[in-house]
């Protein structure tokens, strides 16, 4: 080796900026990754906006938006069972009998209601089997449907509004206050209590001032 | 030490088993261990070595890598199927009730069954009928099970193979009872027989009389092991044709059985265990309570709970019966001179005892109450009911009865008709008499002589194929029908389901062989269109909601009895010799899991714990202590039991040892051993009936001998030890009675200071013996706050609780191999003790502590738990959320009263693989758990949960008292669980905290547990028993 050659750098002179880059830019990956992870593998990214295909094009801006009906009309358990059920095909066929009697696209509920097969509907509000969720409570308590399901009465497909995750439920059980409406008002999905002005505490329907939602585990897991 | 008082201050010590008694080595090993055995193994599928077996785990964790990263995008979508036409007053999701009725070990139940859209998941007892008064026992809640049984019987059968083709439909099924109908009225003419069970049932039997008219040479049969022809021949001799007893529990301030088991497995047994605890728990209130003598061969129920008890051979209660008789008469007592000159004769058992009992009942006439048990022959009842009627009791707690049945002949009677020739054709209503009889009988050969043999069964069991036909029976649940207590009351069996395969209940059949319409509903309408009177569909309607009918049938006979004919039959009654080690005492009794074997095929009993041997899945040779050992007998060895009849008799089976047992007697129960092949009955024990003789169910001159060999007994005896702690300051790994059970006797309640001072030694209360609180009580005390009592004074071990909980709370089987292991899955387990002297078998106790999570205050499984999996709830509970836990089971090992269980497989999937239909059965308001989650009693949180829902819809804060009842206190058959909000002082488990005798288990420990006990009261006679010992 003689005086003065200069050795070949093993590594090009940007590299010594690598540590200055990791420096800066590890932490910027890894609240992008906790971000990204934090976000799009909760349900606010993967549940809410799920609005699958159903076997027959039913619209809910139609019926309960346009028409009006009463949600109840058609989830008749909801003031008293866990479930807020699926209506039976007969309860179609009480309007539809009269009502686009002949429409084609009525033709999966007409076969429904003359073989007595169910219209296989597919479920959008899914929550885990291993939480009890209880709709006569709720809507007993006054929580307005739209709390949980959003304008309904807007959806032509019927999407979920909410992520419907546990921080989500806890955060209303540690508060339920600001969801409460009149009992009056409890389908109508456009009333805003705020603006209405409604005040709970001086309701004289409502027997229930000091509501405690439970939050211990066993209050929905069991 | 706070323990060395305990023991040395508590006098009375209680053992688990004979293992510990003796400090066995064995036992102090597995009481150090942290995880019971096994616990750390890993097992796996046969076959499978663990090379293999991480090759599979690695390759599904592969799997499921792939899986997720689809997975994760969206969880796999769901349908709804809803109703096309939403059958009236169904609301999906809520649980209906229907009332209807069954009968259980002889006795006629009145329930109360819940539904879940159209699916039956739970039967309960209906609080307005007489024989029920709310509860069931065991049998009744597993017959839920019963009808999701994959093994039932599904097809007709004809000369023991599958008709059409194995291909029953409704429409075949009828078809082949028409074929068989018709082969029926070709050979009933020249002679047929019914053999049916004691069913009172009023449209069977008016189908059976209208058998009879149709074929007048009809022979009745009943075999049924409820039915009580001893106590009916002994009413006849008396001047009672046809008549049967009936018992009033609530009338009887001293109550004596003799080899009777009234409040375990004969008679109306949940009617007189409520009437009996009523008598018991009055101590609180009166400082009064009844007193129970038992003098039987082997732990009965009734004989666990009494207040004396002594044991002695079968054959030897009748000249015990004598005895007393003749004792009373020396006291005054009209006895009949016969009676008495015979009495005077009688090998009495114990003189001072018998003296002690006569006293008391003179003391007591009008107010006592003798019982007989089936075992015993004719004449020994007849006496008991002299005795009974010279006290006065008969008419007050002894109550004669017309019963429905028809007069028939016993299977003996019909198997010699057979062999004569006289009958040609035979209709077998529900028996199973080829595996239930006795092959000195020879049912089985007889039925080959039958031309025309038709069986109606539950399952294609050891009758079914030997028969010409067999025909599916529906369950209780699928058909309708009608059943008459013992009282009179009738009550409407009531559907709630369409039969899940082709089958036929009793009443369609007989009305089928008849060639009328085999309609149920039909068929039972007509019985009782004119008991109605003017508007039958108003009548029908109110009868099938209350689920009884008005008014009551039958009569109470008042005649006067007659006893001159009684001398005559105690005249060939001769001394029965007394067992040796050589020639020793056979006595075959009823099992307390499976009967007779009809529930062999039930999965939920057979893991049943028995209340006293605390075997599951298998029957044994029962033997005491010194019998055992005087022939060199060990548990667990199989023993060779001989009997000399007409033919000689052998059975290998297992040996079990345990105290109670009267000497020389080997006791075994029978119903196991079945060649019927179902998947749950298969390989569980021995066949007791192949030693069963003609007559009496005790047999003397049995040679048992040892066979060579050992079998595995699954006992849970030992299991959950929580008594017991190592002293390791005294040098030795002595064990320390840590007075978890108490008791004490009516003299030291009824003198109040005493009361305090005795419980005193058990430190309750003393703050001086308590741990140091380790962590502050987190439990708020606002709103409901849920406590239990469980009174260890009414607590008969009946086991109905721990069924009850398995019914409601989807626990699973986990079978034999695993009960070995301590992995059994009951959240409510019965501890059995003994007290007393191995040596002196009338000296022995057994009590009964039914345990399930306390639900402590300060509860040491939550401080261990490192996911919060077990947390406290804000109204005192002790959840578990099953998502979060991870399977440490640091938790279990924390647990002081060691009640918590472990998922170590998935049992639940398993229960539904091997028996497809199970997974009907399922609670919808309680999770299925999975692998490797731990799971134990959460106070029904589900009931508790929905009462609240309902409440709050009411616009009520708190629940009212009585508005949350646990399945267990629910079941109880003597109201000794009780639950409700403790932060109430006037709610009733309040009240019951608040009596003297009220005690934690192990409340040095500082845990604070919600569910406390109160203490058994023993009412001493104090002739027998003069210490005032706790």
């Amino acid at each position: 080796m003689h005086e003065g050659d200069r050795v070949t750098p093993i590594f090009p002179k940007w590299t010594n900026r690598i540590p200055t880059l990791v420096a800066i830019g590890a932490p910027i990956v890894l609240i992008g990754v906790v971000s990204f992870i934090w976000y799009f593998f909760s349900p606010k990214w993967t549940d809410v906006g799920y609005s699958p295909k159903q076997p027959v094009a039913f619209s809910h801006q139609l019926h309960a938006g346009q028409m009006g009906m009463d949600c109840r009309y058609c989830h008749s358990t909801v003031e008293r069972a866990a479930f807020a059920a699926i209506p039976p095909t007969e309860t179609c066929m009480g309007c539809h009998s009269m009502v686009q009697a002949k429409s084609p696209r009525l033709q999966l509920v007409r076969d429904s209601y003359k073989t007595g097969k169910p219209i296989e509907w597919v479920k959008v509000h899914m929550l885990p089997e291993h939480a009890a969720f209880n709709h006569s409570i709720h809507v007993g308590q006054g929580v307005n449907c739209v709390s949980c399901h959003g304008r309904i009465d807007q959806m032509k497909v019927v999407g979920q509004a909410q992520p419907l995750s546990m921080g989500w439920c806890l955060d209303c059980h540690r508060n339920p206050y600001p969801n409460l409406v009149p009992k009056d008002q409890i389908t109508n999905l456009a009333y805003d209590p705020v603006k209405a002005g409604y005040d709970f505490s001086t309701d004289p329907h409502r027997q229930r001032k000091d509501l405690k939602p439970p939050q211990h585990c066993s209050g929905c897991h069991y | 030490m706070h323990s060395e008082n305990n023991q040395e201050k508590s006098g009375k010590k209680y053992w688990r088993s004979l293992e510990e008694l003796a400090e066995s080595p064995d036992l102090l090993a597995k009481m150090k261990n942290e995880f019971p055995t096994g616990a750390a193994e890993l097992e796996v599928t046969a076959g499978v070595d663990r090379r293999k077996f991480l090759g599979i785990i690695g390759a599904s964790a592969a799997f499921a890598g792939l899986t997720s990263a689809t997975g994760c995008i969206r969880k796999p979508s769901e349908k709804i199927l809803p109703y096309n036409k939403r059958p009236e007053d169904l609301v999906e999701g809520k649980a209906q009730y229907y009332a209807s009725a069954g009968r259980f070990g002889g006795s006629v139940l009145g329930l109360l069954v819940t539904s879940y859209d159209g699916r039956p998941t739970k039967i309960d007892g209906n609080p307005s009928h007489p024989m029920s008064l709310g509860a069931t026992n065991a049998f009744a809640q597993a017959a839920v099970l019963d009808l999701y049984d994959p093994d039932r019987s599904q097809k007709v059968l004809k000369a023991g193979v599958k008709a059409d083709g194995g291909k029953t439909t409704a429409k075949s099924l009828k078809a082949a009872l028409a074929a068989a109908a018709a082969e029926l009225k070709d050979n009933a003419g020249q002679g047929a027989a019914l053999l049916m069970e004691a069913v009172p049932s009023p449209t069977l039997l008016g189908l059976v009389r209208e058998f009879q008219t149709a074929y007048p040479k009809t022979t009745v049969a009943i075999h049924d092991p409820a039915m009580r022809w001893q106590e009916a021949a002994a009413l006849e001799s008396v001047g009672y044709k046809n008549a049967q007893l009936v018992n009033r529990f609530d009338e009887a301030d001293v109550i004596v059985a003799f080899d009777a088991d009234p409040l375990g497995l004969e008679g109306d047994v949940i009617r007189n265990s409520k009437m009996y605890a009523a008598k018991r728990r009055s101590v609180d209130e009166t400082k009064k309570m009844s007193r129970l003598y038992v003098v039987e061969p082997a732990f009965s129920l009734t004989g666990a709970v009494a207040d004396h008890r002594l044991s002695l051979r079968s054959s030897g209660i009748g000249e015990c019966v004598l005895a007393l008789a003749s004792e009373l008469s020396d006291l005054g007592l009209a006895i009949p001179a016969d009676v008495v000159a015979r009495g005077k004769q009688a090998a009495n058992p114990n003189p001072k005892w018998i003296k002690a009992l006569a006293a008391d009942l003179v003391a007591n006439k009008g107010n006592s109450l003798l019982l007989v048990g089936n075992a015993q022959r004719a004449w020994v009842h007849a006496v008991a009911f002299v005795i009974n009627s010279a006290l006065g009791n008969v008419g007050r707690g002894v109550i004669v009865r017309s019963s429905p049945l028809p007069a028939a002949k016993t299977l003996a009677e019909l198997t010699a008709d057979i062999n004569r020739g006289s009958v040609q054709a035979l209709v077998m209503i529900d028996v199973n008499p080829a595996y239930t009889s006795s092959a000195e009988i020879g049912f089985a050969e007889a039925l080959k002589k039958v031309k025309t043999s038709i069986h109606l069964g539950y399952h294609a069991d050891e009758t079914a194929v030997a028969s010409s036909w067999h025909f599916p029976r529906s369950h209780f649940l699928e058909s309708w029908g009608d059943l008459l207590a013992s009282d009179g009351v009738a009550s409407i069996v009531q559907p709630l389901i369409e039969p899940l395969f082709p089958s036929l209940s009793e009443v369609e059949f007989l009305a089928g062989l008849l060639g009328k319409t085999a309609n149920g509903y039909e068929l039972v309408q007509n019985q009782w269109k004119s008991t109605a009177g003017a508007d039958f569909a108003a009548s029908w309607r109110r009868w099938l909601h209350d689920g009884v009918v008005k008014p009551t049938l039958g009569e109470t006979l008042s005649g006067k009895s007659d006893f001159s004919a009684l001398g005559q039959r105690l005249v060939g009654v001769g001394t029965s010799p007394s067992p040796s080690a050589s020639q020793m005492e056979l006595l075959l009794t009823l099992d307390r899991s499976v009967y007779d074997g009809r529930y062999a095929n039930n999965a939920w009993l057979q893991e049943l714990p028995d209340s006293i041997t605390k075997l599951t899945w298998d029957n044994a040779a029962l033997m005491s202590p010194r019998t055992a050992k005087e022939k060199g007998i060990k548990t667990g060895d199989l023993v060779e039991i001989k009997v000399r009849g007409e033919k000689e008799r052998r059975l290998k089976i297992a040996a079990f040892v345990v105290p109670g047992v009267a000497e020389h007697t080997v006791v075994v129960q029978l119903g196991y051993g079945r060649s019927f092949n179902g998947r749950v009955s298969s390989g569980t024990g021995f066949n007791g009936y192949e030693l069963l003789g003609r007559d009496d169910a005790f047999i003397f001159g049995a040679e048992v001998q040892l066979a060579g060999g050992k079998y595995e007994l699954a006992t849970t005896q030992e299991h959950g030890v929580s008594d017991y702690e190592y002293d390791t300051k005294v040098g030795a790994e002595a064990i320390r009675n840590r007075g978890v059970y108490r008791e004490l006797t009516l003299a030291t309640v009824t003198a109040e200071p005493a009361l305090e001072k005795a419980f005193g030694k058990f430190n309750l209360g003393n703050p001086k013996n308590h741990r140091t609180l380790l962590w502050t009580k987190t439990t708020e005390t606002r709103g409901n706050q849920w406590g239990m009592t469980i009174d260890l004074n009414s607590c008969t071990g009946c086991n109905a609780c721990t069924a009850a909980c398995q019914a409601e709370n989807n626990i699973s089987v986990v079978g034999k191999n695993r009960v070995l292991k301590s992995r059994e899955m009951h959240w409510i387990r019965i501890d059995r003790y003994f007290a007393g002297s191995v040596d002196n078998p009338d000296s022995i106790q057994a009590v009964f502590q039914p345990l399930a999570c306390a639900h402590c205050e300060t509860a040491p499984c939550e401080q261990v738990c490192p996911v919060a999996a077990t947390v406290h709830g804000a109204e005192g509970t002790n959840d578990i959320a099953y998502n979060r836990c991870i399977g440490t089971r640091y938790c279990a090992n924390n647990c002081p009263y060691k009640v918590r269980r472990f998922n170590y497989f998935n049992f639940s999937k398993e229960n539904d693989e091997q028996n497809p239909l199970y997974a009907m059965q399922k609670n919808p308001r309680v999770t299925v758990r999975f692998r490797g989650v731990i799971e134990k009693c959460t106070y029904c949180i589900q009931r508790v949960n929905a009462a609240r829902i309902e409440s709050k819809l009411k616009g009520e804060e708190i629940i009212r008292d009585g508005g949350v009842v646990t399945a267990c206190q629910q079941v109880c058959p003597t109201d000794a669980i009780m639950f409700g909000n403790i932060n109430d002082p006037d709610s009733r488990v309040s009240q019951l905290k608040a009596l003297p005798r009220n005690y934690a288990v192990l409340s040095e420990l500082a845990i604070e547990p919600r569910t406390t006990f109160l203490a058994k009261v023993r009412n001493a006679n104090p002739e027998l028993d003069s210490s005032t010992q706790l």
